[in-house]
């Protein structure tokens, strides 16, 4: 095991965060991809079979069988720290809420994950693993083969579309300003369904789409095309119009490229 | 009805903005409110390349190029395909290009 993921298990084991019959532990978010800085959290996944509790746990709740997942923070000098308990069970719940069939039953991301359960699968690939490797790779597996990429795809397209839609009826009513935010919108929504398309998830942190773009390298648009758009380089106030439909057309350019 | 005369080569047509589109099952899905589209092989091409910039006249060389077809029937071709997606208001046509 490289010598710093040592050193932090070591560390969480030596505050007694870590408990008997620990499924997997996994450093998950910015720093486990390398994009954190010196605020940054860190944000770490354990997975037992049973319930976590101590004094100074607290729990969000989650629509599944067990509603409650544990959580501790602590700082270590100026760093924050961010412990997730969840239960094996859940995770197998999770992908299970986004099988195939849940899919092809037309639902839409939103109606089936929270925005935390959300947030661990689309960690779940990126993680860098402390213990349980063979745990974390099994359910890397399982979740490649569900749905989840698909329903996040037709997800960013659907928010795509509608931002289309807003940006060319505020060209209609006269309004540019109100038709440019729109477009930069729709655009957003448009390269995130680009990115998840090439399982880069994580829509919900903007701050983090450049570096997902570099992370996935997309075929159709080059990093410096989309930051060409995401700077907004060639907009002219006088104007606007050009700029506005030349991004909604690269919207729809990507939409042709990406499969569901 | 009458039949619409034949798109002329220099017509220009152009994605409508307000299209959803969608790739599922390598199969390119057009939606326009109620109406949805599933084109062909040759369908997508053409719909790929109508940037409000090519006439039907350079579609119709590069489907005839494509699919080694004769230069009228792909014309042809290319004219009753942009005719399907203006019919159900997928796509528009211009005087010029953009």
């Amino acid at each position: 095991m490289d010598p710093e993921l040592s050193r932090w298990k070591d560390h969480l084991r030596g505050k007694g965060l870590l408990p008997a019959g620990l499924m997997a532990a996994m450093l998950a978010g910015s720093s486990a991809r390398g994009w954190h800085d010196a605020r940054s959290d860190f944000d770490v996944y354990l997975v037992t079979e049973r319930p976590w509790s101590s004094e100074s746990a607290r729990a969000f709740t989650v629509p599944l069988e067990h509603s409650a997942v544990a959580t501790e923070s602590f700082y270590a000098g100026p760093r924050r720290w961010e412990l997730s308990y969840w239960l094996d069970a859940q995770v197998g719940e999770l992908i299970e809420k986004v099988s195939w069939q849940a899919f092809r039953g037309d639902l839409m991301a939103g109606d089936v994950l929270t925005a935390r359960e959300e947030t661990f699968l689309s960690r779940l690939g990126s993680v860098l693993v402390l213990e349980g490797e063979d745990w974390v790779r099994q359910r890397q597996s399982e979740l490649h083969a569900s749905a989840f990429r698909s329903f996040l795809v037709a997800r960013s397209l659907g928010f795509a579309d509608g931002c289309v839609e807003d940006a060319l009826g505020q060209l209609e009513s006269g309004s540019a300003e109100g038709a440019t935010l729109a477009a930069r919108q729709a655009f957003h929504h448009a390269v995130d369904a680009l990115l998840e398309a090439k399982g880069e998830y994580g829509s919900a942190v903007q701050k983090w789409l450049p570096y997902r773009f570099k992370a996935a390298q997309p075929l159709h648009i080059s990093f410096a095309e989309y930051w060409a758009v995401e700077t907004m380089q060639s907009y002219d106030p006088a104007d606007p119009v050009r700029w506005i439909n030349e991004v909604l057309t690269l919207c729809q350019d990507i939409s042709m490229k990406i499969e569901v | 009805m009458a039949t619409p005369p034949p798109l002329p080569p220099d017509a220009v047509p152009a994605r409508r903005l307000d299209t959803r589109i969608r790739r599922m099952d390598g199969q390119l899905i057009l939606a326009f409110g109620e109406t949805a589209l599933a084109l062909s092989e040759s369908g997508a091409l053409l719909y790929e390349h109508m940037d409000g910039r090519r006439t039907v006249g350079m579609l119709a060389a590069m489907l005839a190029k494509t699919y080694g077809l004769a230069e009228q029937d792909a014309l042809a071709d290319t004219g009753e395909f942009v005719d399907s997606l203006v019919e159900n208001s997928l796509a528009e046509v211009r005087d010029s290009p953009t």
